[in-house]
């Protein structure tokens, strides 16, 4: 079986992010990258398909000089080969674009199964996934916990309000993953060797037309500074009577 | 021109989410002299598809039937079809869930349309459509300009105030072919997920737990006082990848961004990637036993103290109160 897993290489999530003074792009100086946390389900998930049906898992991503350092760690968890469709500079970029330039370079290529994290954690918009599986005249399902695959045929779970569904469909099929599809696996030090012989092709590409811009960036509103209410159960009453007066209970 | 809003019932009622982008719907169609349209696909539509109308949408579109209770991606873009070949709105606005983000890409990829997820604003300003989001978890609001139309946005529940509109609406019956068309993907099972609690993104209060907690069997303590408020339960990350509670309680960069009316932080220390995501919360309540813990920089209240003295005592001060 041969797989494809869309990755990103995202600002760590406890990074202090701080907005460039022009308010267009934040500070990348010191900034320190990871892989997106959700993609390393959808890698984990195409690692043990690789083991359960042989085949390749090739990971594929859209990034830059900066980012892309932290992407090779896919390569240790048991990705064959990793393509690094590389920008001047990644951002948050639009994700009809991303789609786009993702769609162009998985379709020259043979596969079964497209996998991603349901969202990179920079973005969060979620909706590069289900775009590529457009763009690919392929049927998606996004945000799923758990994941098989028998005979050329995918089931897959997805968590609603109030129930969960599972779909069936032939291969192949785009699947974002959510948190708690697997345990991403910690390469041994073997696997970390190993994958410093594996190809990494790196190819420059330009943005296409985006559909919308990001013009401006600004902190959250700041919070007006909080109160102490007190120590202990003694402080309760005055907590219930605030809320209480203020409707909020 | 016109705005269309998709809107969910949840057992035969209009979600809140929904009605939030009714609302916010309305304004911008009134503003710019267009008119409000509405479309509802699922089962036991007849008092949510009512509701509409009270939130100012003039036409108002249904395609009910059993076979759409659960959503299938294929068969609710057929109603689409049918919904975008009568009517061409420039704006096409969605309550942010599970189905919609789904709809809202699918429809967007057809067209190269721009796809805009988990908004916390928009609005029209000189014919320029300006949307925001809450970008790297929350830590910066970016302010996003929407050129090309159709335009597909999601809407983050609790960023629009509620206002009712009432207008005469007109219910238009989506008609729905039995069976329907067979699609790709198929349901194959539904698993019904008991729970007697509000969701989490969309609740109006919500007591979350973290490492204060201790051990996974006080997390009742969070439920107890969750219930007592009729609120619904979040975790920090440290819990949920402990394996104490479910992932889908947590909030948090990783988890879900929330925008609750009351958020009680209880033993969470307030790591930036959990605060990142309540920092639209309107009022933060914190109770740890840390007094330099980060969560009281955020918070509106704060209380010092052992969250196993100060929960059961503030269930009894609302059960006195109640």
């Amino acid at each position: 079986m041969n797989i494809f897993v869309c990755i990103k290489s995202v600002p760590v999530s406890d990074a202090i992010i701080k907005i460039t003074p022009d308010c267009q792009h934040i500070e990348r100086t010191n900034l320190k990258y990871d892989l997106n946390p959700y993609d390393e389900y959808a890698i984990e998930a195409a690692v043990q398909l690789k083991e359960q049906f042989g085949g390749n898992v090739l990971a594929i991503s859209l990034t830059d000089e900066i980012a892309s350092v932290s992407l090779r760690r896919v390569l240790a968890m048991g990705a064959d080969k990793l393509i690094q469709l590389m920008l001047p500079a990644v951002g948050l970029n639009d994700s009809q674009a991303v789609a786009q330039l993702l769609a162009q370079e998985i379709r020259q290529n043979p596969f079964d199964l497209i996998l991603l994290g349901k969202q990179a954690i920079d973005t969060g918009s979620e909706a590069v996934g289900p775009l590529i599986a457009r763009l690919l005249d392929l049927p998606f399902i996004t945000a799923v916990t758990n994941l098989s695959v028998q005979e050329q045929t995918v089931i897959a779970t997805k968590e609603f309000d109030g129930y969960q569904a599972v779909y069936e469909g032939p291969l192949p099929v785009v699947i974002t993953t959510e948190k708690g599809l697997n345990k991403p696996r910690y390469p041994s030090l073997k696997d970390i060797m190993l994958a410093k012989k594996k190809e990494i092709i790196s190819k420059n590409v330009a943005l296409p037309q985006e559909t919308c811009q990001i013009i401006h960036l600004q902190p959250p509103p700041t919070r007006p500074a909080g109160r102490i209410l007190g120590e202990g159960p003694a402080a309760v009453p005055e907590l219930v009577r605030i809320l209480k007066e203020a409707g909020t209970i | 021109m016109d705005i269309l809003v998709y809107t969910i019932a949840n057992k035969g009622a209009l979600t809140k989410a929904s009605a939030e982008a009714l609302t916010l719907g309305y304004q911008l169609a009134t503003n710019n002299s267009g008119t409000l349209i509405s479309l509802a696909i699922g089962d036991n539509l007849s008092n949510a598809a009512a509701e509409c109308g009270q939130y100012g949408a003039q036409k108002v579109y249904v395609a009910e039937h059993e076979s759409l209770k659960y959503f299938q991606l294929e068969s609710y873009l057929d109603i689409f079809d049918q919904v975008l070949a009568r009517q061409h709105p420039y704006l096409i606005l969605f309550p942010l869930e599970p189905s919609t983000r789904d709809i809202a890409a699918a429809l967007a990829a057809k067209k190269n349309a721009p796809i805009i997820n988990d908004c916390i604003g928009l609005s029209i300003d000189d014919s320029r459509i300006i949307a925001w989001r809450a970008v790297y978890g929350g830590k910066v609001h970016a302010q996003i300009n929407i050129p090309q139309l159709p335009a597909f946005i999601t809407m983050r529940a609790n960023s629009v105030a509620l206002a009712a509109n009432p207008v005469q609406a007109e219910i238009v019956k989506i008609d729905v072919p039995t069976p329907l068309a067979a699609t790709i993907l198929k349901l194959k099972a539904i698993n019904p997920t008991v729970t007697t609690r509000p969701s989490l993104t969309e609740a109006r209060i919500i007591v979350a737990g973290g490492r204060g907690i201790k051990s996974p069997e006080n997390y009742r303590l969070i439920e107890q006082l969750a219930d007592s408020l009729g609120a619904a339960t979040g975790a920090s990350r440290s819990i949920v990848d402990a394996g104490w509670v479910s992932q889908v309680h947590q909030v948090g960069q990783t988890g879900k961004t929330v925008a609750p009316d009351l958020y009680i932080a209880c033993g969470i220390s307030g790591a930036m990637q959990h605060l990142a995501g309540i920092s639209s919360a309107k009022c933060i309540v914190a109770i740890n036993i840390d007094a330099e813990a980060p969560i009281f920089r955020v918070a509106n209240y704060g209380i010092i103290g052992d969250l196993f003295e100060v929960i059961p005592a503030l269930i009894e001060e609302l059960r006195r109160h109640a």
